[in-house]
């Protein structure tokens, strides 16, 4: 699946322009990164890009097809999407959460069925926590939660999947995992992945493509490298960086260091 | 709640008999008291040779008096519960429900200006349904905010729809006949199952069927409808569609109700509650679960409320002073943590 947004724009009712003419295309399998500063519109972007919010020029297409012109189960099987884990008071267990993935899949009346709660369990394992099965969402911690819903969004078979600051809430391990899973979906299975970050690192290790929006309303598209360059960063979060590039075993892994305010 | 999980034959078979036995039991309750086998021989013989074999005092005690109310109150009861947890979805909001809503207040005067105007009981069901609906759609559209409805706000939304539709009442009964009319719309607005027959079920009973059956098909996707608006339409469902259907479903059951025994409070919030604390809050086992005891608690009230006294006492009292209390206890314990 290839998917692209196409001269999109977007404001607020006040008439400020949140995103101006953004176009980019994320062919099947690879990582897309967004990033930038607090409040420039990196979740407007994402609820955009999937018809959550409606882009006021411009459309979002799928091979080529406006996404507004795919019917909503279609769509939402090729697409998933992993909001922040904000508290979230749902008395249901993890597996009740997660088996709600298979939504687009079934008929209105249709029930969840036996094949259904076992892609939810596999889903679950896969994402290394089996032991929150029975877990209540509403006593799970931020991290536990951001687990769980991305086990839902993998229980969707998507191709596509769409994530909302998934390492945030994160420990350094479970970050890792994110990461991993990301990589390997796109590599395996040929899902490609769009993200948002405020982990330039974290867009460097995984991402084949970066989008830096910036408090303008401009913003830079390609591949990662090129993107997340010091003066690029500097730009867009008005803050003096160093990229330093470190030797560890056969790799060298990037890591993007604020030094102070300009 | 593990365990119960993986008995889920057990617990379906134990929904499912529960209120045949307690209707059975219900039935042999009154001024002519009969065992639950006497009751079962009778009614077997009435079903297998006709209604002759039996004294024909036994069937019309049976047959013509109890069962019409016996089958009101488990309709009622299994509809008035299955359409609070219907609207708890909707609303995402654990204090959802036909009175707090104000559909029920909503029902009561649409069935009541029906009444004053002398109207049949088709009419009385259609008004009763409508203004409901309408009921609904207000508090909705005053909760509905940016950001979606907070708790607080849906329920203020219903408490002012609920009020304008019981000052909306009260002007009925202000300008009701004082000898005809108002003594049998304040009685019918306590509620009573008591002026029940074939005829009148025939009516109603088909509504609150058809509702519960929706709700009872879609159970599963309501689940979707408690998630927050972006997540929801991800999940590939037509949310407002959805909503709309339930609603509907929700009021023709409440509509219905109201307009067979009047208003009945408290049995869409209990019972949805009951099964919450026992099933987890999973739809798929909430909706089957507050059908079954929905029916036993209203059967179960009815029985009471007919045999207690000498004079019948009026449903809804009942129900209020056993929901009430029983309501402190569950926010006292829980903290209010599962609202």
């Amino acid at each position: 699946m290839i998917f692209e947004v196409v001269h999109g724009c977007f404001g607020y009712g006040d008439g400020r322009e949140v995103l101006r003419d953004l176009s980019f295309r994320v062919p099947e399998g690879k990582i897309l990164s967004v990033l930038g500063p607090n409040g420039v519109g990196k979740t407007t972007l994402l609820r955009c890009m999937m018809g959550l919010l409606h882009w006021k020029k411009g459309e979002s297409r799928i091979d080529g097809k406006n996404i507004h012109h795919i019917p909503v189960r279609e769509l939402w099987k090729k697409i998933a999407y992993v909001p922040q884990a904000k508290g979230n008071a749902l008395m249901y267990t993890a597996e009740e959460m997660v088996v709600l993935g298979r939504c687009a899949h079934l008929g209105m009346m249709q029930q969840p069925k036996k094949k259904d709660l076992e892609l939810a369990r596999e889903a679950i394992a896969l994402v290394g926590v089996p032991h929150l099965c029975g877990k209540l969402c509403s006593q799970m911690s931020g991290g536990e939660l951001q687990m769980i819903l991305i086990a839902r969004a993998l229980t969707t078979q998507p191709s596509m999947l769409v994530l909302d600051e998934p390492e945030s809430n994160l420990d350094f391990k479970n970050q890792l995992i994110i990461l991993d899973i990301m990589q390997r979906l796109a590599a395996e299975q040929g899902i490609s992945c769009v993200f948002n970050t405020h982990y330039p690192d974290h867009a460097l290790k995984i991402s084949d493509q970066a989008l830096l929006l910036d408090k303008s309303g401009s913003y830079i598209f390609g591949e990662s490298a090129e993107v997340i360059s010091c003066e690029n960063m500097e730009r867009s979060f008005e803050v003096e960086v160093y990229i330093d590039r470190l030797e560890v075993g056969e790799t060298s892994v990037a890591s993007v260091v604020p030094l102070s305010i300009l | 709640m593990a365990s119960l999980k993986q008995n889920h034959v057990f617990r379906n078979i134990i929904l499912v008999l529960l209120p045949i036995v307690t209707a059975i039991v219900c039935m042999g309750i009154g001024r002519m008291s009969m065992s639950p086998g006497e009751i079962v021989t009778n009614l077997f013989e009435i079903a297998v040779h006709g209604p002759e074999s039996v004294d024909p005092q036994i069937y019309s005690v049976l047959i013509s008096v109890r069962l019409p109310r016996i089958i009101l109150a488990v309709l009622c009861g299994a509809g008035l519960a299955v359409s609070g947890a219907a609207f708890q979805s909707i609303f995402s909001n654990a204090l959802a429900t036909p009175d707090t809503l104000g559909v029920a207040a909503g029902s009561s005067f649409g069935a009541a200006l029906a009444l004053l105007l002398g109207m049949g009981l088709i009419t009385v069901q259609v008004s009763a349904l409508a203004v409901g609906f309408v009921a609904v759609l207000m508090t909705y559209i005053i909760s509905r905010q940016k950001s979606g409805a907070s708790t607080v706000m849906v329920i203020l939304s219903g408490m002012v729809i609920a009020s304008l539709f019981e000052a909306g009442i009260s002007i009925i009964k202000f300008i009701a006949d004082t000898e005809s009319q108002l003594p049998a719309i304040t009685y019918w607005l306590m509620g009573s199952l008591a002026n029940t027959s074939f005829s009148s079920l025939a009516l109603g009973a088909p509504f609150i069927v058809a509702g519960i059956a929706v709700i009872f098909a879609l159970r599963w996707k309501l689940n979707v409808l408690m998630l927050s608006e972006d997540e929801a339409k991800t999940m590939g469902v037509n949310i407002r569609m959805m909503r709309v259907i339930v609603a509907l479903a929700a009021t023709m059951i409440t509509a219905s109700c109201v307009s067979m025994c009047g208003q009945v409070g408290w049995v869409g919030l209990l019972i949805p509650h009951i099964c919450r604390m026992l099933f987890g809050s999973n739809n798929q086992n909430i909706v089957p679960a507050s059908i079954s005891l929905g029916a036993v608690f209203l059967l179960i009230m009815d029985t009471v409320a007919r045999s207690a006294t000498a004079a019948e006492i009026p449903i809804s009292i009942l129900t209020s002073v056993i929901g009430a209390p029983f309501f402190i206890i569950l926010l006292k314990k829980t903290g209010g943590s599962n609202l």
